[in-house]
C-alpha cells in the first residue's frame, strides 16, 4: 500500500511527521508492507495533515489527521471513517481550480525526478533546448505572462532585454524571498514541486544566455531550503544541471543563497545586493537588473511562481496558457486565502474571480463565524478592503483601480474584531523595522507614521491630515514598494474604519 | 564557547569553503553562526582582511540582517509570528500569553534564564495561524493551551 | 515582498514641518505649529 503524508511545513507544523510515525510504526505492528510518501501539499490547508492513499479508483483522503487516529484508519482499511474525504481530487475546493504552474505539487515524490518526468516534467525543457532564444521569448511574451511578484511586468518583454544585452555572463536570479504575510506560494511550490522552478529557471538561461542561477531563498523556510538543496543535487547527479544539459551541450548551474530576515530583501534590487555580500539596501533604477543586475551583469530576475509557470506554457504552448485569465491578466494566479478563514489554503484559478467569491465561498468565510471586517490582499503592503467592494475581480489592473494591488495574491481575512486603528499602526511599525534605510520618506516616514496614529488614538482628530499627508508623502517619495505602499494597508484601514482611530477609551491605557 | 575562546583560525575553514564563490560574504556569515552561535568580533576581522573590506563594512553586514547576532544567543528560542495572517487568528494575545508565561520582557529576554521570545514576521504558515518556531521546529494552529504544553516538554 | 509597477520617484518632497519636527528637535517648546501641511520645498524630478 502506498500512503502519502505531506512533507510540507504547514503540514508538518501540524503533526504530519507524527502521523507518519505513527503509519509506520501502525504497519509494523500489523506486519502489512507500507510505502510512505512524504508528497507536497495539496494546498487546503485547513484539512492538513491530508493523508492520502492509493486505491484504484484513485486518490482518497483523510484528514485532518492526527497520530492517534492513525490506529483508526487501519482498522476501517482506509476505507470510510469518520475522517474519510473521499477521492481528493474531488473534493470542491479542489476540483474548482485550474491547477498549471501547481499541477504537480502533492501529486507527486517532490524529490523523484522519474515521477516529475512521468507526470509532464522536463518536456517544456525539451522543447526549448530545440528553439532558438528568440523563439523561447516570443513564446512567453505571446503567452502574457507577467511577474508574479506583484509589479506584473510582462516576463517576455524582461527576459528579451536581457537576451539582447551584450555581456560575456549574464545571471537568473530566482527571487524566493517571500515574506509577506498571508502569502506562502513560493514556499509550496518549493517544498512540493522543486524540479518545476529549476526546469524553469534552465528555460529562463537558454532564453537569455545565461548560464549561472541563483536562488535567494528566505532563511524562515527551513523545509523550502532543505528540499530545494536536494533537488538541486538529484538534478546535478541526473546530468540535468551542469556543464552539459540533458546532453544537449549546453551549461546551467544553480546556487542556494539563504536570506537572513531582512524583509526588504525581497525587493528585487535590496536582494542582488544582498546577493552580492552586501547590506541589502534598495538601488535606485535605472540601470535596470536586465542590464546591470547580479554583479553588475545583465540578469534576469523573477518570482518563484513566474518561473515555475515557464515549463507548462513551453510545454502547451502560449495560446495554451493565455486562453485563461482575464483582460491584462492572462493564465493563473495561485490565490492563498489565509488568516481567519474556514478553508484556508492555495487555490489556482484564472484571473478574473471576484474577491468576494474567494473569500466566503472558497474561503467558506471567517474561522470564527463573526462576519468579515477587512480582506488584506497582497501581503502587509496591500491595502485593506471591506465586503462593499467584494464585486472587484482578481486582475493586475482591477486591483491598481481600485486603489489596492495584487500582490503575490496572497488574501488575510479578519473577522469583525479586528482593530483596524492597530493594523494601520502595525503597517507603520513594521515599515519602520524593515526599512533598508536609504530613503528618507520610509525611514524617517514610517517611524513619525506610527507616532501620528498613536496620537490620532489618543484623541487628537486633527491628526489626521497630517497622516494622510504623510501618506502621499510616502506613496510618492519612496524609491521601492516597502515605502511606497505601507500607505495602502494605513489609509484604507482608515478608510474602512474611521471608528477604529478614534478610541479614546482605549487611549487612556 | 565564548568569545575569548574563538581564535581567529577558527574562522579559516569556513573562509576555505566560500571565499570562491561570487559574493561569499553572505554564506560566510551564516557558516559562521551556525559554528558558533553568533558572529564574534574577531571573525568580522579575520573576514574583512580575507575579503579586503573594511570592517565597518563586514560589521554593517551583521547589523543589517535581523538573523544574525553579535553575542552568543539564548539555549531556547520561542518564535512567534506576528504578522497580519496571524494577527487575525489571535498571535497578539498569544504573545503576550508567552511572555506572561516565560515572564519575559518586550526586549526578548526571559527572567527565566536561557529561554528568548523573539518576533518574527511570517513563516509561511499563514493559513494555520498562529505560528511559532520553538527550538527550529515549526508549530501551526498554536493557542495558548497548545504552547503551554510545549513549554512544558522543555521543562519550562 | 511585492514589487512596485512605476517609475521611480518623480516628486521628492522634503521636511513636513510638523511631522519631521521631532527628528530634528529644533522646534521651540510650545511653539505655534506651523500650517500642518505647509512644505518646505517640493522639487519635481
Amino acid at each position: 500500500m502506498r500512503v502519502y503524508v505531506p512533507g510540507d511545513a504547514a503540514a508538518r507544523a501540524l503533526g504530519a511527521d507524527a502521523v507518519a510515525a505513527a503509519i509506520a510504526a501502525e504497519a509494523a505492528a500489523r506486519g502489512e508492507t507500507v510505502e510512505i510518501v512524504r508528497n507536497g501539499s495539496r494546498g487546503m490547508i485547513w484539512l492538513e495533515p491530508l493523508v492520502e492513499v492509493e486505491t484504484e479508483a484513485g486518490r482518497t483522503g483523510f484528514g485532518p489527521v492526527a497520530a492517534p487516529d492513525v490506529p483508526g484508519l487501519f482498522a476501517c482499511d482506509f476505507n470510510g471513517g469518520p475522517l474519510a474525504l473521499g477521492p481528493v481530487e474531488d473534493i470542491p475546493f479542489f476540483a474548482r481550480q485550474t491547477r498549471l504552474t501547481f499541477a504537480r505539487c502533492g501529486l507527486i515524490d517532490p524529490l523523484s525526478l522519474a515521477e516529475y518526468e512521468a507526470q509532464g516534467g522536463l518536456t517544456g525543457l525539451r522543447r526549448a533546448l530545440t528553439m532558438s532564444a528568440a523563439d523561447i521569448v516570443t513564446e512567453i511574451t505571446e503567452s502574457g505572462l507577467r511577474g508574479r511578484g506583484g509589479a506584473g511586468f510582462p516576463t517576455g518583454i524582461k527576459w528579451n532585454t536581457v537576451r539582447q544585452a551584450e555581456a560575456a555572463q549574464k545571471y537568473v536570479v530566482c527571487n524566493a524571498d517571500e515574506g509577506d504575510s498571508g502569502n506562502f506560494a513560493d514556499r509550496m511550490l518549493i517544498e512540493g514541486d522543486p524540479f518545476c522552478l529549476i526546469e524553469g529557471m534552465m528555460i529562463a538561461g537558454l532564453a537569455t544566455g545565461a548560464d549561472t542561477g541563483f536562488v535567494y531563498l528566505r532563511s524562515e523556510y527551513p523545509d523550502a531550503i532543505r528540499v530545494l538543496q536536494r533537488a538541486v543535487a538529484l538534478a546535478r547527479d541526473a546530468g540535468l544541471l551542469g556543464t552539459d544539459v540533458l546532453g544537449s551541450g549546453r551549461a546551467f548551474e544553480i546556487d542556494i543563497r539563504i536570506g537572513a530576515g531582512a524583509y526588504v530583501c525581497g525587493e528585487e534590487t535590496a536582494l542582488l545586493n544582498s546577493l552580492e555580500g552586501k547590506r541589502g539596501v534598495v538601488r535606485a533604477k535605472p540601470p535596470l537588473p536586465a542590464l546591470q543586475g547580479a554583479f553588475g551583469q545583465p540578469t534576469v530576475i523573477n518570482n518563484v511562481i513566474t518561473l515555475a509557470t515557464v515549463p507548462v506554457i513551453l510545454d502547451r504552448g502560449a495560446a495554451f496558457y493565455r486562453d485563461f485569465g482575464l483582460g491584462r491578466s492572462r493564465g493563473t494566479i495561485p490565490v492563498q486565502v489565509a488568516g481567519n478563514v474556514k478553508q484556508g489554503g492555495l487555490f489556482e484559478i484564472g484571473f478574473g474571480l471576484p474577491l468576494g467569491e474567494l473569500v466566503t465561498q472558497i474561503g467558506g468565510g471567517t474561522a470564527s463565524g463573526r462576519p468579515v471586517k477587512a480582506v488584506q490582499v497582497g501581503g502587509p503592503l496591500g491595502a485593506y478592503f471591506a465586503p462593499d467592494q467584494f464585486d472587484i475581480t482578481l486582475g493586475y489592473e482591477e486591483f491598481d483601480g481600485a486603489g489596492g494591488l495584487i500582490g503575490h495574491a496572497g488574501l488575510v481575512v479578519f473577522d469583525d474584531s479586528a482593530d483596524m486603528g492597530a493594523l494601520a499602526r502595525f503597517a507603520m511599525e513594521f515599515c519602520a523595522i524593515e526599512s533598508c534605510g536609504k530613503c528618507t520618506p520610509c525611514r524617517i516616514g514610517a517611524q513619525r507614521g506610527v507616532e501620528t496614529i498613536d496620537r490620532i488614538r489618543a484623541g487628537d482628530s486633527a491628526a489626521i491630515p497630517l497622516l494622510t499627508d504623510l501618506c502621499d508623502t510616502m506613496k510618492n517619495g519612496s524609491l521601492c514598494a516597502l515605502g511606497g505602499f505601507t500607505p495602502y494597508p494605513v489609509l484604507s484601514a482608515l478608510r474602512i474604519a474611521p471608528e477604529d482611530f478614534t478610541r479614546t477609551d482605549e487611549a487612556a491605557e | 564557547m565564548t568569545d575569548t575562546a574563538i581564535r581567529a583560525t577558527d574562522i579559516d575553514p569556513i573562509l576555505a569553503d566560500h571565499i570562491a564563490r561570487p559574493g561569499p560574504l553572505l554564506p560566510i556569515l551564516h557558516a559562521v553562526q551556525q559554528a558558533f552561535g553568533f558572529i564574534p568580533e574577531i571573525a568580522i576581522t579575520r573576514i574583512a582582511e580575507a575579503l579586503n573590506l573594511g570592517r565597518a563594512e563586514v560589521h554593517g553586514v551583521v547589523s543589517f540582517y535581523h538573523d544574525f547576532r553579535s553575542t552568543p544567543g539564548s539555549a531556547h528560542v520561542l518564535r512567534i509570528c506576528r504578522a497580519e495572517a496571524c494577527q487575525a487568528q489571535g498571535a497578539v494575545a498569544l504573545e503576550e500569553f508567552a511572555r506572561a508565561r516565560l515572564d519575559a520582557g518586550s526586549d526578548g529576554q526571559a527572567a527565566a534564564e536561557g529561554m528568548a521570545v523573539e518576533a518574527v514576521y511570517c513563516l509561511g504558515l499563514c493559513a494555520c495561524g498562529p505560528a511559532v518556531q520553538l527550538d527550529g521546529v515549526l508549530h501551526g494552529r498554536v493557542d495558548s493551551a497548545r504552547l503551554d504544553r510545549l513549554l512544558a516538554e522543555l521543562g519550562r | 515582498m511585492t514589487q512596485v509597477a512605476r517609475h521611480p520617484p518623480r516628486r521628492l518632497r522634503f521636511i513636513l514641518p510638523e511631522i519631521f519636527r521631532g527628528s530634528r528637535g529644533n522646534a521651540p517648546a510650545g511653539a505655534e505649529p506651523p500650517a500642518p501641511l505647509a512644505r518646505i520645498a517640493e522639487f519635481q524630478i
